[in-house]
């Protein structure tokens, strides 16, 4: 449960899982039964998750975008990844 | 300001082959005859995304029952809303099933009601249910749509839980349901038949518990506690006109699906109104909004916006009085009401009083 993601793994959102941005709450992810706010970076990690770029691709894309250190990036990304993954939403 | 409610149960038929003992419909089934059409869904579906509604649960019933359920999918992934099926399975061939995905369905919820066909069949009232619903995961599975598989778990399958976990698995689903029987309309009415003794409502909690942590990752495991057991009451719907609307096969709008059950409710339609009207202002979804309402124990309570009362429904059936503390909670005055049912338990349970066929 929740190892490492590795650099080669090419993150997807599970089909049933959408990115939305609505009107009233900002980016959500639409899940079976439940519905989650897509705070701060989230969103953009959310984003990148279309099954062909690599997890390694998607933290150096996210680290040149908003000028912040790769294991910054690489951290939130594998902490939110990790926990969708054993939720079933994203598959790596 | 009333925040915007997150989701819309379609309830778009009470029509269904399956005769379940639990079934929550009321016991004044909807003819068809009396059936919103599909221009009236349809509206209704526009009107719940403007609302700010995300999921739409088409549900029933059976809601493969209506010829234009791919119509109504369409209409739902037109308007951006995720979209929901939740179904016994039976009328859902291979083909609809394809183009139930090709219309934009998000999820599949199956009911099954055990893990061995002959209960399986036993329970739903229903030969040869069991066979086809396994025909179906397939054809889900197939069609790439995600699936959960849903289990109303009481005396006769209680005992099952794993077995029922490793079909979940093997049929293919992502997530496993397991909610205990509650206890309303066609479930109030067999609640001797479908109570287990204590012992073994208790023990399947803990395996239930359990297996979630065997399967992580792999299944997620979603279990709805028996509630009668509980300390405190659910927070029933998440708060009364909090978070959901339930449409009735004949475009009742009700906060949850008992409600129609409590005297005096004065609940609005869409044939007459429309669905923001009906949310912020049908004196339906005010009777019990928020904490005004409450009688004590629950006005001076600190959880009553934790679980906003409890239920309504089960303070009527249970305590006589929908603004009642549900009596569940162990600060009702009634909770020895629930003590007495749960000392009651049936040496041989009767049998099931099954769900009426319209």
């Amino acid at each position: 449960m929740s190892a490492a993601i590795p650099a080669a793994a090419r993150p997807r959102l599970a089909r049933g899982v959408r990115l939305r941005e609505d009107p009233r709450r900002g980016w959500i992810l639409l899940a079976p039964e439940t519905v989650f706010a897509a705070k701060g970076s989230a969103a953009d990690i959310l984003a990148l998750c279309d099954g062909t770029r690599t997890f390694g691709d998607l933290v150096a894309t996210l680290s040149t975008r908003f000028c912040v250190a790769p294991e910054r990036v690489a951290a939130d990304a594998e902490a939110l990844l990790a926990r969708l993954r054993d939720q079933r939403l994203v598959d790596l | 300001m009333t925040p915007a409610p997150v989701g819309l149960l379609a309830e778009l038929t009470h029509r269904c082959p399956l005769a379940c003992p639990y079934c929550s419909n009321p016991l004044d089934l909807d003819p068809k005859r009396n059936e919103l059409d599909t221009a009236a869904w349809q509206r209704v579906f526009a009107e719940a995304a403007g609302l700010g509604v995300l999921h739409v649960h088409l549900s029933g019933g059976e809601p493969a029952a209506r010829p234009d359920l791919e119509a109504l999918v369409a209409t739902c992934a037109a308007n951006t809303l995720y979209s929901n099926l939740i179904t016994s399975g039976i009328g859902l061939s291979p083909a609809r099933i394809t183009a139930l995905a090709a219309a934009g369905l998000d999820h599949v919820q199956l009911s099954i009601q055990h893990a061995d066909a002959a209960p399986a069949d036993r329970i739903a009232g229903y030969r040869g249910a069991a066979a086809r619903k396994a025909e179906v995961a397939r054809a889900v599975v197939a069609a790439g749509l995600p699936l959960t598989v849903n289990v109303v778990l009481h005396r006769a399958n209680l005992e099952a839980v794993a077995e029922i976990a490793a079909l979940a698995e093997r049929m293919g689903a992502r997530r496993l349901e397991l909610a205990h029987a509650q206890y309303y309309g066609w479930g109030l009415a067999n609640r001797a038949a479908l109570q287990g003794p204590r012992a073994k409502v208790l023990a399947a909690v803990r395996e239930v518990e359990g297996l979630k942590a065997r399967y992580a990752g792999r299944l997620v495991i979603d279990h709805v506690l028996p509630d009668y057991f509980a300390r405190h009451p659910k927070a029933c719907m998440g708060g009364w006109g909090r978070r959901s609307l339930n449409v009735t096969p004949s475009g009742k709008v009700l906060p949850c699906h008992g409600a129609e059950r409590i005297p005096g409710l004065d609940v609005w339609s869409v044939a007459d109104h429309a669905l923001g009207d009906i949310w912020t202002s049908s004196p339906a979804f005010n009777a019990f909004r928020g904490t005004s309402w409450m009688q004590e124990p629950c006005a001076s309570c600190p959880r009553r916006e934790v679980d906003f009362g409890g239920c309504r429904c089960q303070a009527l059936a249970l305590a006589g009085d929908a603004r009642a503390t549900d009596p569940v909670c162990v600060y009702s005055p009634k909770r020895a009401e629930i003590d007495r049912l749960l000392s009651q338990e049936a040496q041989a349970p009767p049998p099931y009083r099954y769900r009426a066929r319209v």
